[in-house]
């Protein structure tokens, strides 16, 4: 036998996480330059609007800018920018007067909230359905299931949203940022909000992607069905439970996982619509207010948190992958 | 025996890692069948492409009539793929996909007979899609609806249209049937006797290249083992390799001694 | 059905779909921007086929006024009854699609809160969307075509600094980065030089997947045997690229045109929608259904919704046409296929 390579010292997942991270580095400090180059190319900025007003005296506009940094030069500007990152800051935030670090952790502790709940959501809808579509595709109920789903692939993220939102209003279900909710602030009642204010943006957004999920699982379950180890297996007389989890379930989990890690960035997109459709305070309303008022430094915060966070997915996706297919564990 | 035209001189070609060829020398003449055997990746392939001029070996060099191939641009350039066809393994990928079986023939003399006007050029394609045996319908046929030993013949037909004097062979019968396979071996024997051309065929299958060439090489991992006619090679081969194949081949010949060797039908398919 | 008629099918359902909706803009019953300050978000007009009295009629739509009582809702009388005419001539001597007997007024889909009527406005905005979708798929595809056959064909390092920066693109999330150029670009704008940027905008970040596409077609095709035979033949690259490389793109090209329009039109409204894309007054899907998410429950204006409804069926028809082309990159015989006689 011929001795194994290196995987011996180092696990596959080490080198995965190591050679991931440096990527994810190198793209967020290219993005981050990129960002701070473009501003910086774009005449005018945050204080073009209040230099317009007669109110504002030429002195304390020279004081803002000196205090914001606007007028230092792109390199140390990048460079103090870097240099706060290692300390835990994003730079200040130019309207909310404090540093954006802790204005977009809880926003992203939303977002991501909102995006796993609703991943779950959508997953526990559509992967008993896939598998049952799948495994009985003569099936009646199967067949209108899979024409349901794929009528709603191509319904608009916005669209369904508004839908939702709409039908969600007229019956009353608490919104994320509504006065409904409840007076009481035991951590029960702030539980109950939470939950209730989720309700309506998760479902809509695992609604924009369950279809999806649906076609793929379903055909990856069909052609893992139709594997000759798989048939041999049934052949062989395994109980179905055994081929179904031993067999089939790894088979058609790789396709799945690496369509999940795929979608994410798609999913981060549509949760910024469903995020300002039913005001749910996630990193999307407040890139979106920074936009309009050209608050930079939370421009570039959200803009890499959120690309922090699809890398993670993509990241966890893979790793998921190496734990479950041996083919590519080496 | 008449003179050399296509001579290869220590020729050297390293991959990344593989050396595929390692100081190869062959020269083919004027009219003569030869054949190159050996296992897969023993180099006879790429040895094939240096010859046809669309690799560059690392060491060596190939010369035709006298010159050297590698610096020949334009019209000499022009001369020499015209003299010098090569007919690529697995016809499946050497054609167009989306091009008519007529387009795919004509294709060498749209590149190369510029003198000839549109409706010559689909002439000689036709007389030798003819001539090949395919059936008038190929000529609108895509690749992908023509059956195996079809697509080797349009291959065939092709490389004929500009009438080379030299014809190199990559494992033109990997994949037919022994029934096809002897044809095209017929088909290829046909031409040789109708005009003066050299054919070099690679194959890794001792039985065609007994069939099919007068003279036979052995090579092994991008060496040459063993230059012989066919003859005194089927009598008893120099190298301890080539004696090897020769015998095994040999055995499964006894084994099947109830199945006729592979007899030329010559029949069109 | 054959796999040609279906892509048939479905690419004139397309044509016809939109070939309608412009001839309908075209022949709008009002222009985009004129305001009926007295019918300010007032219903869909019902058109009306049996009078009070019970008595069949030709269609006819009811005079409007607004109701004295209550601001913003307005009362029908019947008594008072304007005939509607399908391709009738309108007081400026305008064809157009269902014109009500002067000085009868008919909103098919009711009308915002500045008295615009929403069907006119619609159908504008349709084509609005349309056509920033169409361009920025054309220049995205210029791009993705420029891009991705340099790197197929060049290698080397162009190849690494292209597949590098769209696999950057390709990792980040579309709307973000999307927005974040945006924030970096004037917020008001004229609405030319906006329609210009959102095309700039979405097809800049959009030409990144087709380009990884025609990146991979051109390497493989680059590959082929029959690529290496016709270099037997003579042939130079430029021969190569014309005859066997680019036709192949072609069909890949054609596909990813089907498959980038619904999504551009899509990120269009997505834009417009957060206000950040085509300006009032000019219409887009995206700026109409803006505003319902406030009106839509508070005020029961459910007729704002009516751009979604045509929204969702340009999308599904798009959808349909893009499964029809991603079958089509193949060779119309089938691709080749082990055979033997």
């Amino acid at each position: 036998m011929p001795a194994t390579q290196t995987s011996e010292r180092v696990p596959g997942w080490v080198s995965v996480v190591l050679s991931r991270s440096l990527q994810a580095a190198v793209t967020l400090g290219l993005l981050s330059f990129c960002s701070f180059a473009l501003f910086e190319w774009i005449p005018g900025d945050f204080l073009t609007e209040t230099a317009a007003s007669p109110a504002v005296s030429p002195e304390t506009l020279a004081g803002l800018r000196d205090r914001y940094g606007l007028d230092t030069p792109l390199g140390i500007r990048y460079a103090s920018w870097l240099e706060g990152l290692t300390r835990g800051q994003l730079g200040p935030s130019l309207s909310y007067h404090r540093d954006a670090m802790g204005l977009l952790l809880p926003r992203l502790g939303a977002t991501v909230l909102l995006n796993l709940t609703a991943l779950l959501v959508a997953l526990v809808v559509a992967l008993p359905l896939a598998i049952f579509a799948a495994q009985n595709p003569e099936s009646r109920f199967a067949g209108w299931v899979g024409r349901g789903m794929q009528a709603s692939l191509a319904l608009p993220e916005l669209v369904l949203v508004l839908a939702l939102f709409a039908v969600a209003q007229a019956y009353g279900v608490p919104m994320p940022g509504g006065a409904a909710a409840p007076a009481d602030e035991s951590w029960l009642g702030g539980l109950y909000s939470l939950l209730t204010g989720l309700a309506t943006p998760a479902i809509a957004l695992a609604a924009g992607t369950a279809p999806s999920y649906f076609g793929h699982m379903r055909a990856a379950w069909s052609e893992a069905l139709a594997e000759s180890y798989v048939i041999a297996a049934r052949q062989a007389g395994l109980p179905p439970k055994v081929v179904r989890w031993r067999y089939l379930f790894p088979a058609a989990a790789n396709p799945m996982v690496s369509l999940l890690g795929g979608s994410l960035g798609g999913i981060l997109s549509a949760s910024l619509l469903v995020e300002t459709v039913t005001g749910w305070p996630g990193l999307g309303p407040l890139l979106l207010e920074a936009v309009f008022s050209r608050d930079v430094y939370v421009v570039v915060g959200a803009v890499m948190f959120a690309a922090s966070a699809q890398m993670a997915g993509n990241l966890a996706a893979d790793l998921v992958i190496l734990r479950m297919d041996p083919r590519i564990r080496s | 025996m008449s003179e050399a035209i296509l001579v290869a001189q220590g020729l050297e070609r390293r991959y990344r890692r593989a050396c595929a060829l390692d100081g190869v020398s062959v020269s083919i003449s004027a009219g003569e069948s030869l054949a190159i055997v050996g296992e897969s990746g023993c180099g006879k392939s790429t040895l094939l492409r240096c010859l046809a001029g669309l690799e560059r070996a690392d060491a060596g060099s190939v010369h035709f009539g006298g010159a050297e191939v590698s610096p020949l641009r334009g019209e000499d350039r022009k001369r020499f793929c015209r003299s010098v066809q090569l007919v690529l393994q697995d016809a499946t990928r050497a054609l167009n996909p989306w091009w008519s079986g007529l387009t795919l023939v004509r294709e060498p003399l749209d590149l190369l007979r510029r003198d000839l006007s549109m409706p010559e050029r689909e002439t000689v394609a036709r007389c030798w899609m003819d001539r090949v045996g395919l059936p008038a319908s190929v000529v609108e046929r895509l690749p992908g609806e023509l059956s195996g030993g079809q697509r080797q013949r349009l291959l065939l037909a092709r490389a004929m249209t500009l009438s080379p004097s030299v014809l190199l062979l990559d494992e033109p019968l990997a994949g037919l049937d022994p029934p096809i396979q002897a044809a095209i071996l017929e088909l290829l024997k046909g031409l040789r006797s109708e005009r003066p051309l050299a054919t070099v065929l690679v194959t890794h299958s001792l039985g065609a290249a007994a069939q099919g060439a007068e003279r036979i090489v052995v090579m092994r991992s991008g060496r040459l083992v063993e230059q012989q006619t066919m003859t005194a090679f089927l009598a008893g081969p120099q190298d301890p390799y080539s004696r090897e194949i020769l015998a095994g081949w040999q055995a499964r010949q006894a084994n099947f001694v109830k199945s006729p060797p592979i007899k030329s039908s010559g029949s069109a398919h | 059905m054959t796999r040609p008629a279906w892509r048939l099918q479905a690419v004139s359902a397309l044509a016809i779909w939109y070939a309608l909706l412009a001839g309908f803009a075209w022949m709008a019953p009002y222009s985009w921007r004129e305001q009926h300050r007295e019918f300010a978000s007032a219903p869909p007009t019902a058109i009306r086929f049996v009078d009070p009295t019970g008595v069949w009629r030709m269609p006819f739509v009811c005079s409007l006024a607004p109701a004295p009582d209550s601001p913003g809702s307005y009362r029908e009388d019947c008594a008072v009854r304007h005939d509607v005419w399908l391709f009738g001539r309108a007081q400026d001597g305008r064809m157009v699609v269902l014109c009500p007997e002067q000085p009868g007024v008919l909103f098919l889909f009711g009308t915002d809160e500045l008295g615009r009527d929403i069907f006119s406005r619609s159908l504008a905005g349709g084509l609005v969307t349309f056509a920033t979708g169409v361009v920025a798929t054309l220049v995205a595809l210029f791009l993705a075509f420029l891009g991705g056959s340099l790197a197929g064909l060049l290698g080397g390092w162009p190849d690494l600094l292209i597949s590098r920066g769209t696999e950057l693109l390709m990792a980040l999330p579309a709307l973000y980065l999307l927005l974040a150029l945006r924030a970096a670009l004037p917020i008001q704008t004229p609405p030319l030089l906006a329609f210009a940027l959102a095309v700039a905008l979405i097809s800049l970040l959009g030409w990144a997947r087709p380009a990884r596409l025609l990146r991979g077609v051109v390497m493989s095709s680059r590959g082929e045997g029959y690529v290496l035979a016709a270099r037997g033949f003579g042939a130079g690259p430029v021969y190569l690229l014309r005859k066997h490389i680019f036709p192949r793109l072609r069909g890949v090209l054609g596909a990813q045109a089907a498959v980038l329009l619904p999504q551009f039109m899509l990120v269009e409204v997505a834009l417009s929608f957060l206000g950040l894309g085509v300006a009032e007054p000019l219409p887009s899907w995206g700026t109409m259904l803006s505003s319902i998410q406030y009106d839509l429950v508070a005020d029961r204006r459910s007729w704002l919704g009516f751009p979604a409804i045509l929204l969702t069926a340009s999308i599904l028809i798009s959808g349909r046409v893009a499964r029809a082309m991603e079958l089509r990159s193949q060779p119309a015989g089938g691709a080749p296929r082990e055979t033997t006689p």
